[in-house]
């Protein structure tokens, strides 16, 4: 059996799609949007920012190179706001934390949670699959059964997933 | 009991009036323990023991400093380092880091409150040691500066002096607003000095994880709620408002290991069974607090009324 999930690595935010409010403690703030559905969050976060300004990104990328754009220049009192699919703001919380961003510098919106990152302990190749915590999937590299383990790699972005052993079937703890 | 270390004061200075710094060295005149810039010893005085910063960088120290300022009204442990000769012996604890530089940072913003200058010159000296970005403000009364040319002869145009409140404000606001994101600040002082300084930084966007505060001293605590405590035996003992465990345990006859009775040395730590401490203390790790599972019994109470414990 699982843990709860609050005790686990996984934010709750990467279970079921959640939009917390903007973080009124900052002071500078730019958002990083990926697909339409993230526009809604867009409009609310600018709006409750009001009148602060609010440099809005929509990479077509990983959002890495806005990111470091913003970075170069931010104070403290920036804050990084990432709204989009899990994939897209899991990658790029990754980068922003291991530029040393804080996480309480960092705010994380999802608008669907349906796909998730997993990387293969095994050899380190990612899928992404619809598979949900402790499900299996396939990895696409080397072909293992992976369990999807209740575990988030902060700095890689990902969920880490091992091969499926009948004998130990829940896993390591 | 945690290891002591026999000390020896070898030098004192007075220069500064009300603040006295002493020099310590090991009694057997060994290298004495390496410590974390921003690190405190315990010294065992004739009272209960107080803990002091060390104002060294802690890299292979052959003595140890602290500067203390003479409290007149206070609990007798800066009266007694007042009182101290050259060659007297000083038991202490092994330095602890509550304090310590995170070393990631890209900039070490440090602002020191009058004898808060201790651990912010210890924070200082490793800075300017190993190549890290830092800037201090030091605000202090007037002909009471500890350590100013220390701290001049280090820091050069890295450091601001301010003796009166307004234009320490205007720069500590200034200095707060412009800092690149990597920043961490650090800040000890008088209680009230520090809420400043953090209510500075907060309005101006710094996200907690990058204020660090060091508490010196101990601030009054309140007498706190009543609550029961259940010894291993089963004996219930009461705890009443104003009465610390650590008396109520000591009234009941039981021998607990004590030195400084105001959390901060950790020799009272008690197991806890059942129950929620009320944590008070300024010796465990906020992890260790979490836990719930120890409190040290000198100034920590109870969350709810009852509490058992492994004594
Ligand atoms: S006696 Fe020192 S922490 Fe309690
Ligand atoms: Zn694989």
């Amino acid at each position: 059996m699982s843990p709860p999930i609050e005790l686990t690595s996984v934010p709750s935010w990467a279970v079921a799609p959640s939009v917390p409010p903007a973080d009124l403690t900052g002071t500078t703030f730019s958002v990083f949007a990926f697909g339409d559905a993230a526009e809604q969050v867009v409009d609310a976060w600018v709006g409750a920012l009001a009148p602060s300004p609010v440099a809005v990104h929509h990479p077509s990328g990983t959002g890495a190179a806005d990111l470091d754009a913003d970075l170069a220049t931010a104070r403290v009192g920036w804050r990084a706001m990432l709204v989009g699919p899990l994939v897209e703001v899991l990658t790029l919380r990754a980068h922003a934390l291991a530029k040393g961003l804080a996480d309480d510098e960092i705010v994380v919106a999802t608008t669907s949670t349906s796909l998730r990152p997993v990387r293969c302990v095994h050899c380190a190749a990612d899928t992404v699959t619809t598979a949900g915590i402790g499900e299996t999937t396939t990895c696409v590299c080397c072909g293992l059964e992976l369990l999807v383990y209740h575990h988030v790699s902060r700095l890689q972005g990902v969920f880490l997933g091992f091969q499926v052993d009948a004998e130990r079937w829940e896993g390591p703890t | 009991m945690s290891d002591r270390i026999r000390l020896v004061v070898t030098a004192i200075d007075d220069d500064v009036p009300g603040i006295r710094t002493l020099t310590l060295a090991a009694a057997d005149g060994r290298v004495l323990p390496d410590f974390t810039p921003g690190s405190h010893v315990v010294l065992e005085c004739d009272g209960p023991a107080n803990a002091y910063s060390l104002t060294g960088d802690g890299t292979m120290p052959t003595t140890y400093s602290v500067s203390v300022l003479e409290v007149p009204a206070g609990a007798g442990g800066s009266r007694w380092v007042h009182g101290l000769a050259v060659g007297d012996p000083v038991i202490a604890l092994p330095p602890r880091s509550m304090f310590a530089p995170i070393l990631q940072g890209s900039r070490h913003v440090l602002v020191a409150g009058g004898i808060g200058i201790t651990p912010i010159l210890s924070h200082l000296r490793s800075a300017v040691r190993w190549g890290r970005e830092v800037e201090l403000l030091y605000a202090y009364r007037d002909g009471r500066g500890a350590h100013l040319d220390e701290v001049k002869e280090l820091a050069g145009d890295r450091a601001r002096f301010f003796t009166d409140r307004t234009s320490f404000a205007e720069s500590l606001a200034a200095t707060l607003a412009d800092q690149p994101i990597g920043a961490h600040l650090y800040t000890c002082g008088p209680a009230g000095f520090m809420d400043a300084v953090v209510e500075t930084a907060t309005a101006l966007g710094w996200p907690p994880s990058r204020i660090h505060l060091e508490h010196f001293g101990v601030e009054a605590l309140d007498p706190g709620e009543p609550f029961q405590a259940v010894l291993a035996d089963g004996r219930v003992l009461d705890v009443p408002s104003g009465v610390s465990l650590l008396e109520a345990l000591e009234g009941a006859g039981l021998d607990v290991p004590q030195l400084c009775r105001q959390g901060v040395c950790g020799e009272c730590r008690v197991t806890v069974r059942s129950g929620v401490p009320l944590h008070r203390d300024l010796f465990l790790s906020a992890e260790a607090k979490a836990a719930n599972d120890s409190l040290m019994c000198c100034v920590s109470r109870a969350e709810g009324d009852r509490l058992e414990i492994d004594l």
